[in-house]
């Protein structure tokens, strides 16, 4: 019956067992069967190079996990990458927690796999399997925690440089970022 | 600091702060590999997904004429099963794997099925029985004849034969298109086309979210997004919809038999379900199970002594529903033109009869949620 329920609705389906999960350190708390219950919402897509994986200022609700190759991120306007991703790597998390529009464009820049979850489905995990969706909240959390420490501490650097140059007399550049 | 905690879909509006560490940089930019050349961007024409959403619309229309009936029978199954998902889903999370909890819930209705079948058929069958000896042997004209003698009788106005009340209530019974008894037997014999519904309730319980994964899983990757903001609207709204209507239709279902049964109303327990049913047809399915239930009743006692408690009970079964009960569920309610729901109701009774008429405005419910969540989520997309 799986069999064929799966052959009707589906290529393959999640069955493949490899631990494509098990390189992400989002989910390093996961054991081998929650991985396994993660991957079952997950959608797997697969992207050409050059393919946009999201476009800046459309609205997003998912976010992505790199299981293989490269993906920039860029600006959509200026064309200018702002970060490159790899293997294990994840992006557009923010859209996971809040529904909002991209600020960026995702490109894969080599064919990639990647594997998606969408707040729905994290919703959906939460009420079927809590236990296994607050840990993945927690990584998220501790994630964006860590990431809210190095942009505070890229700001304090700025600061300190604006006040360096404003003291030396010189006139200021000014975009410290808000 | 990982590339992963860096990983931007926040990827700030401004340009990115320079880093003051020269090694952090190097890792950000990655200089050592060189910017690949793009390929070109891989779009698929929208025509392809125009052409694509047609194949499917003509696949199910084809499904429709050629295999009505079963098709309507899966649909069922398929609603029902969006009715019980947050049930199965409940189940679920108390630790049992998603077929076991499929299997708890579904074999669970069965019982509560085979359960009120029991308690409430042979009373029913005895009634409808004895409806029908009555029917058979002229009885039911002859009642009908004499309540029209007893509401002459009441009314000045009105002079016995002036109506002719039995021999309208013949003329409806004959007519193609009205012989309600007629469906009973239809119904019976389609019993065993039935066995799709609890089949494909099971499988949509067990499979329900698997089966969404698949399906976006074939959107090409530029839609993806759009493609899957959509559905879950369309999820989230339909499956308030169907669940308050089930709900509301229960709740009036079961007051409604028991408003009959205290008012001695016979065939309470039948009338009272085809009134739950009928609730999900709004303005004609009330209009309809009262008419019914008063020519039921005239039928049965040859009188209109029972008018005023009928009127009673669905007046209030109808003021909890539409003071206590809507209200409650307007925000995930799918609001239709009147004028859309009664087009639906006879366009659904032209092509499928009864059951057409009572699936065709959640049917309608769902193409204008569908219609109206892929035109609001196309226009914040710049296809």
């Amino acid at each position: 019956m799986q069999s064929l329920w799966r052959n009707v609705f589906g290529p393959g389906g999640s069955s493949d067992a490899e631990d494509v999960l098990g390189d992400v350190r989002l989910f390093e708390e996961l054991g081998a069967r929650e991985r396994d219950v993660l991957l079952r919402v997950l959608h797997r897509r697969e992207y050409v190079a050059g393919e946009s994986v999201f476009v800046q200022g459309e609205p997003g609700l998912g976010m992505y996990v790199i299981a293989s190759g490269l993906v920039s991120i860029q600006n959509e306007n200026t064309g200018r990458e702002l970060v490159e991703l790899g293997d294990g790597d994840v992006f557009g998390e923010i859209a996971l927690l809040n529904e909002v529009i991209r600020t960026a464009t995702a490109r894969a820049k080599t064919d990639c796999t990647l594997y998606s979850l969408f707040q729905p489905d994290l919703h959906g995990l939460l009420e079927r399997n809590p236990r296994l969706g607050v840990k993945i909240l927690l990584g998220l959390a501790r994630m964006v925690g860590l990431r809210l420490v190095e942009v505070s501490e890229e700001l304090d650097a700025h600061m300190r440089r604006a006040e360096a140059t404003e003291a030396a007399g010189a006139p200021s550049e000014g975009h410290a970022p808000a | 600091m990982s590339a992963q905690a860096r990983g931007a879909a926040l990827a700030p509006a401004v340009e990115p702060p320079r880093p003051a560490d020269p090694r952090k940089r190097a890792r950000l930019q990655r200089p050592d590999r060189p910017a690949q050349e793009y390929r070109s961007t891989i779009r698929v024409a929208p025509s392809v997904g125009t052409a694509l959403g047609a194949m499917v619309g003509l696949v199910f229309l084809a499904l429709l004429f050629v295999a009505g009936h079963l098709t309507l029978l899966a649909i069922l199954g398929a609603v029902l099963a969006y009715v019980l998902l947050p049930i199965v889903n409940r189940v679920e999370r108390r630790g049992l794997s998603r077929t076991a909890a499929a299997a708890v819930v579904f074999f669970g209705l069965l019982l509560l099925l085979v359960g009120v079948t029991a308690a409430l058929a042979p009373v029913a069958m005895n009634e409808a029985t004895q409806l029908r000896v009555s029917w058979s042997e002229g009885r039911v004209f002859a009642l009908v004849d004499q309540a029209e003698r007893d509401l002459a009788a009441r009314l000045p106005m009105l002079e016995y034969g002036m109506l002719d009340l039995a021999d309208a209530a013949r003329r409806a019974v004959d007519r193609p298109g009205g012989q309600i008894l007629g469906y009973v037997p239809d119904v019976l014999s389609a019993a065993t086309d039935a066995l799709i519904v609890p089949f494909v309730l099971f499988f949509m319980l067990r499979d329900g979210p698997s089966l969404r994964r698949r399906l976006v899983a074939a959107v090409p990757n530029r839609y993806f997004e759009f493609a899957m903001g959509v559905l879950y609207k369309i999820d989230a709204t339909l499956g308030g919809y169907l669940r308050s209507q089930t709900v509301v239709a229960l709740f009036v279902g079961t007051l409604t038999t028991i408003g009959l049964g205290i008012a001695g109303v016979s065939n309470y327990a039948v009338l009272g379900f085809l009134t739950g049913i009928l609730n999900f047809v709004p303005y004609v399915g009330f209009a309809i199970s009262f008419v019914l239930t008063i020519a039921v009743s005239v039928a049965t006692t040859g009188g209109f002594g029972q008018f005023v408690s009928i009127a009673v009970v669905f007046m209030v079964a109808q003021g909890i529903e539409n003071f206590a009960l809507q209200p409650w569920i307007t925000g995930r309610n799918v609001s239709l033109h009147p004028v859309t729901v009664l087009l639906a109701i006879f366009i659904g009774d032209r092509a499928f009869g009864v059951m057409g008429m009572v699936l065709a405005v959640p049917a309608a419910a769902v193409l204008k949620v569908v219609v109206a969540e892929t035109v609001v989520t196309l226009r914040r997309f710049r296809f």
